[in-house]
């Protein structure tokens, strides 16, 4: 509420129109006529009251001068009382003048908080804006770095693939077989970069399945080479390997590599992950020079080539990267 | 119209200390008359006003000389032979008091002895006035010599110096003869009667040998001084002329004529009929007392160390009362009007300052 409406509400009519009729200038001598028109008065009634004597009052009397000196002290009193009337319509005038000012800065004031409230809730509504924004940013920030991060994730896990299938293709697991070479592989890209993408990269399962198709596709393609089995016809494939001539080959196989194959497959589970199981008792046997043959008792003489390198892929990535992964 | 202050010293005899007391309070805050009147004792302490740089120069130049003043021998009279006599009558009826000053002269042997011829004045009727004034006139009667006001006047305002000072008027009377002044201004004073009014002379108007005899003109009382002749013509103390209303001892009028819009006027009378009011268009602070400053008829020749110090010490606080006062009001209400000038600035500026926040 401003003054105009305070004024409206009290019904009361103050403008600055009504100051214009201003009261009568206040002038120096005026002042001067009341402040020392006191010591006048003062100065003849401090005579009046010493004529005590009633020779004194009668020779005042009789010379007029008792009048004169009364009409002194009046025409002063009266001029002291109509200045006095002046300087307080003056002050009257001033006190006016000086409520309207306040007023008006009154009003100033409530129109400038007013301004100062309104800018506060842009500034607000701005912060808020600027909060939500930087929180955009951030999330836009994360997401990036996440998809650098998954892209990193990614470029390494493809170099590896190259890399590790690079080095069969350039006969470096020529000391074990190519089913063993298989394992290997799967079990190096686990443990490592390839294995870091599947399990930590926040890239959707489709584009980890096309990842896990992509390794299968590729180290099909190498086994198929190593094997001399067209690969175009895979899956229609009926051959199949014997599991003796795999436990015959472990044995050849010499002690640190076999220690190591042992070592890695050592996690794998009967049920679970039998083909994988399977190598780790080969290597045990083979290790244990013992109940080799109890082993290859439980297990068929011969198995498919497919459906084996299916299996033990899944058992070593597809299972756990990305069932887990999820 | 500039403003211009005129500073009028009334007369008072001794009395007249009190002016020092008013002008060393003008010292200190730095009041500086352009143009100074006054009559009789007033017009003695005007000519060293006028005659000296400043009024602090002349506060300290009239404190010296008032000092003098009460150790000069014309100066000090001898009480048992006359003022006392004087000062005993001075509350009887006004017949009474020619009778006094009569008795009073009677008792002066060697002045003059006129008791008879008083009688005879009255018995004989105012025809043979003129000649009796002339005959009162050629004798000595005077009880104060001239010659100490005349070697102060010439130490301390010499014609020369008057010449070049502030304008300087001085209130004189144009004598009817000792005695007559004396009745005419008893009867003005005490008994309401009016009498002549007084003269005012410009003294950078008068030639240089005419400036002393007109200041002690205006200082010369009757029977205290010998009238002074100016041109052929005898003249007495101003503060006889228009004594009910104060007109020649209070000699205002010459500074309005001469267009002073502020007036600073001493006064050495309790309960002076001078009447602000008659001088519309003129600012006037009145300087009066606020204890009395004439305990008796004699305080106008008691040029006594004692009084001459207390006067001095009343004119000060006097004037810090009756001209402070003022000049507080007057600063307080200019302070006013500065402040809602400024005010009235800043209220403009916020006014049109273009303030807006959409």
């Amino acid at each position: 509420m401003n003054s105009n409406e305070v004024l409206s509400n009290s019904g009361i009519e103050l403008t600055e129109e009504l100051l214009k009729e201003a009261p009568a200038h206040l002038t120096d001598k005026m002042i001067v006529d009341l402040v020392n028109g006191i010591e006048v008065i003062d100065d003849q009634i401090k005579v009046s009251k010493s004529r005590t004597s009633k020779f004194e009052r009668f020779r005042d009397s009789f010379s007029g001068r008792s009048k004169h000196r009364q009409d002194l002290i009046n025409d002063n009193l009266a001029k002291c009382m109509d200045n006095t009337r002046v300087w307080l319509q003056n002050h009257d005038y001033e006190i006016a003048s000086i409520n309207l000012a306040i007023t008006k800065i009154a009003d100033k004031l409530l129109e400038t908080r007013s301004g100062v409230m309104k800018l506060n809730n842009k500034h607000n509504d701005l912060a808020d804006s600027v909060i939500l924004l930087a929180q955009k940013v951030d999330d836009k920030n994360k997401e990036l770095f996440s998809y650098i991060r998954d892209v990193d994730l990614r470029t390494r896990a493809d170099r590896q693939l190259d890399r590790v299938i690079a080095k069969w293709q350039a006969g470096g697991y020529r000391q074990v077989n190519a089913y063993t070479t298989v394992y290997m592989v799967l079990d190096t890209l686990k443990n490592n970069d390839f294995g870091l993408y599947l399990q930590h990269s926040n890239a959707n399962s489709k584009d980890k399945l096309d990842m896990l198709l992509h390794l299968k596709d590729a180290l099909q393609n190498q086994l198929c080479t190593e094997l001399s089995i067209p690969s175009n016809s895979f899956h229609q494939n009926i051959g199949k390997f014997s599991t003796h001539e795999l436990a015959n080959d472990f044995e050849k196989l010499n002690q640190a590599n076999t220690l190591s194959l042992n070592y890695l497959s050592d996690w794998s589970c009967k049920h679970t992950e039998p083909n994988t199981w399977l190598l780790h008792q080969l290597t045990e046997d083979s290790l244990n020079k013992s109940c080799s043959k109890s082993i290859l008792d439980e297990i068929p003489n011969k198995i498919r080539i497919n459906r084996w390198f299916n299996r033990i892929t899944d058992e070593n990535i597809h299972s756990r990267s990305i069932l887990n992964g999820r | 119209m500039a403003d211009k202050l005129g500073l009028v010293l009334s007369g008072g005899g001794a009395k007249g200390a009190y002016q020092v007391g008013i002008l060393k309070y003008m010292s200190e805050v730095g009041i500086q008359p352009d143009e100074v009147s006054g009559t009789s004792i007033g017009a003695l302490n005007a000519s060293v006003v006028c005659a000296q740089k400043d009024v602090s120069e002349a506060a300290v130049c009239l404190e010296l000389i008032w000092k003098q003043l009460a150790t000069i021998p014309p100066l000090q009279l001898e009480r048992n032979k006359f003022l006392t006599t004087v000062s005993l009558l001075s509350n009887l009826i006004p017949a009474a008091k020619i009778s006094s000053i009569v008795i009073a002269c009677n008792s002066l042997k060697g002045v003059f002895d006129f008791s008879k011829d008083v009688y005879n004045f009255f018995s004989k009727g105012h025809e043979q006035k003129e000649e009796y004034n002339s005959y009162l006139e050629n004798q000595e009667t005077n009880i104060y010599k001239s010659e100490p006001i005349i070697d102060l006047l010439n130490n301390y305002s010499p014609p020369d110096k008057i010449l070049k000072g502030l304008p300087l008027y001085v209130g004189v009377y144009k004598s009817d003869g000792n005695l007559m002044d004396s009745l005419n201004y008893i009867l003005a004073s005490k008994l309401g009667f009016r009498n002549k009014d007084s003269e005012f002379w410009h003294l950078q108007n008068l030639p240089e040998s005419t400036i002393q005899n007109a200041i002690i003109a205006s200082a010369a009382l009757p029977f205290l001084f010998k009238a002074k002749a100016v041109d052929g013509v005898k003249y007495r103390d101003g503060g006889i002329g228009g004594a009910f209303e104060q007109q020649g001892n209070t000699p205002v009028q010459p500074l309005i004529e001469s267009g002073c819009t502020h007036l600073i006027v001493s006064l050495l009378e309790d309960g002076s009929f001078f009447d602000r009011h008659k001088y519309p268009n003129t600012t006037i602070i009145e300087v009066r007392p606020k204890d009395f400053i004439s305990e008796s008829f004699t305080d106008m020749v008691a040029f006594e160390p004692e009084k001459i110090d207390k006067w001095m010490e009343q004119g000060y606080e006097d004037a810090k009362r009756c001209i402070g006062n003022s000049l507080s009001a007057i600063k307080l209400k200019n302070i006013k009007n500065q402040s809602a000038l400024l005010r009235d600035q800043s209220l403009s500026l916020l006014d049109s300052d273009d303030f807006e926040i959409n």
